[in-house]
């Protein structure tokens, strides 16, 4: 715990001694998983717990439906204030009955009964959204990483693939404030400064452990990413210059 | 069980890339039957957890027969089925229904289904082993032809390691946790470190013979889909003559 502590404070603050000592480690990519791991965890327990509290404190679905009901109403009514093409009375009664229909729909879904009653489901969806979500991010680090560790043997990069991983598993640190992804406004603030602190922190752990300047750690990291858009564009412009003819 | 702890010790290094894991598997006596015994006791380990998991989420799933009739009976509900002439109602609705029918047919294949679990202990050790077998044999060959100094028994036994990712499976004893492509993409970085170590290969070189095998198999499967398209086009261009 002591170590993971450490590690967190190092990454935070960029300090390049604790990303040397974690390369020169012999259980660097341990290491790595442990971090990622942990983090993942708190943020997934903290986002499934908010989740599963709205879930089983939710008003009866006849309550949504009838909240839904006058937004709608209330859409339509403002789209002709406004100046809007006028709605033939037929039409809005057509999209009345759509809406309708579909709100019968999905109460009589609610209503089938399962072996188990409903508070199992909503738990164990919890427990498992929680549970999933380590595996989430070490996929994405993982693709990301091996795509990145291509690009830098290229570049003349002298990492191994544990190095590699265990370095740039670092990143996750700042992932900490996405815990408070649900907190209205404040949530999306702290993830956008999570993600560019992450960014930071893993173009620095390329360089670390490839023994790179930044400008080489930069572009092993962004290279994986714009190679894909610019053979995207590059058949864009190959497709827009066929219909063209 | 002395051995399935050992097993076990063998898989949890391999999982954290550590190249001494897979080392030991190389020098060790039999890795051929050591691999062979690691895949089916991870196969039928995750397979039996996966069958707990299976039947918490089917009884936490409402019968997707109900939701389709209760679909069905809404759509009817709706106002577009007014507007069909009643002279083409019936007949335009039953086409309706069967291709609906078709659609939830689909559905319901993902739907949990714990007899499919249970089928799965014997169904994924067979597959696993079969999918080893063929892409160990074809890795042995490129890496040999790389440069490669391993005999095929010390390929098989530190390819059998790349299974350990699959121990990840494990949570599915909870439903609704999943891995997802995790446990594939990890499998692909243990065969390199497996390939690496057992033929002593430079990392280019150990890249190359991991990914050779599955660029070869993927070629494969697109050669045998447009013979088969073609083979497909062609009967039915005969019989329409």
């Amino acid at each position: 715990m002591r170590e993971i502590l450490r590690l967190g404070r190092g990454a935070l603050l960029l300090d390049t001694q604790t990303f040397m000592e974690l390369r020169a480690s012999k259980d660097v990519f341990k290491k790595g998983v442990t971090l990622i791991v942990a983090i993942s965890l708190v943020v997934g327990i903290v986002g499934s717990a908010v989740d599963f509290i709205g879930e089983v404190t939710a008003p009866p679905p006849e309550v949504g439906f009838q909240k839904m009901r006058q937004g709608i109403n209330q859409a339509l009514d403002m789209m002709q204030s406004f100046g809007g093409p006028s709605l033939d009375p037929k039409m809005r009664e057509m999209i009345q009955s759509y809406m309708e229909a579909g709100f019968g729909i999905a109460s009589k879904i609610a209503e089938i009964p399962t072996p188990l009653p409903s508070p199992a489901r909503e738990t164990f969806k919890a427990v498992g959204g929680a549970i999933s979500s380590p595996f989430r991010r070490m996929f994405a680090w993982m693709f990301y990483g091996l795509l990145v560790l291509v690009v830098a043997k290229v570049l003349g990069g002298k990492a191994t693939i544990q190095q590699m991983l265990g370095c740039t598993s670092l990143y996750v640190v700042p992932h900490i404030l996405d815990a408070f992804g649900f907190v209205p406004c404040l949530g999306a603030l702290l993830s956008l400064i999570a993600f560019f602190w992450g960014i930071v922190i893993y173009v620095k752990g390329v360089a670390v452990a490839h023994d790179f300047g930044y400008g080489k750690a930069i572009l092993a990291f962004l290279l994986p990413l714009l190679g894909p858009i610019f053979l995207l564009l590059l058949l864009a412009i190959f497709v827009i210059a066929l219909v063209a003819r | 069980m002395q051995t399935i702890v050992a097993y076990l010790r063998l898989c949890m290094g391999a999982l954290f890339l550590r190249d001494e894991s897979y080392a030991e598997m190389r020098d060790s006596p039999n890795p051929f039957v050591k691999g062979l015994l690691l895949i089916v006791i991870v196969a039928i380990s995750v397979s039996l957890v996966a069958i707990v998991g299976t039947v918490l989420k089917w009884a936490t799933t409402p019968d997707f027969g109900r939701m389709q009739e209760a679909v069905w009976e809404g759509m009817m509900k709706m106002p577009w089925v007014k507007e069909i002439p009643p002279g083409q109602r019936e007949g335009l609705l039953r086409m309706i229904r069967a291709q609906y029918d078709f659609g939830w047919g689909i559905a319901k294949q993902f739907a949990p289904r714990p007899l499919r679990a249970i089928i799965d202990v014997i169904t994924n050790p067979i597959f696993l082993v079969v999918g080893w077998l063929v892409y160990g044999l074809l890795a042995h060959l490129f890496a040999k032809i790389l440069g490669g100094r391993a005999r095929l028994g010390q390929t098989y036994g530190c390819t059998a390691l790349a299974v350990s990712p699959r121990l990840l499976n494990l949570v599915s004893l909870l439903p609704y946790a999943a891995i997802g492509g995790l446990a594939t993409i990890w499998s692909l970085i243990c065969n390199y470190l497996a390939l690496k170590n057992a033929h002593e290969l430079t990392p280019g070189r150990a890249f190359w013979a991991t990914a050779l095998p599955i660029l070869t198999l993927l070629l494969l499967v697109v050669l045998l889909t447009i013979g088969g398209g073609m083979a497909i086009a062609n009967l039915i261009g005969r019989s329409m003559r």
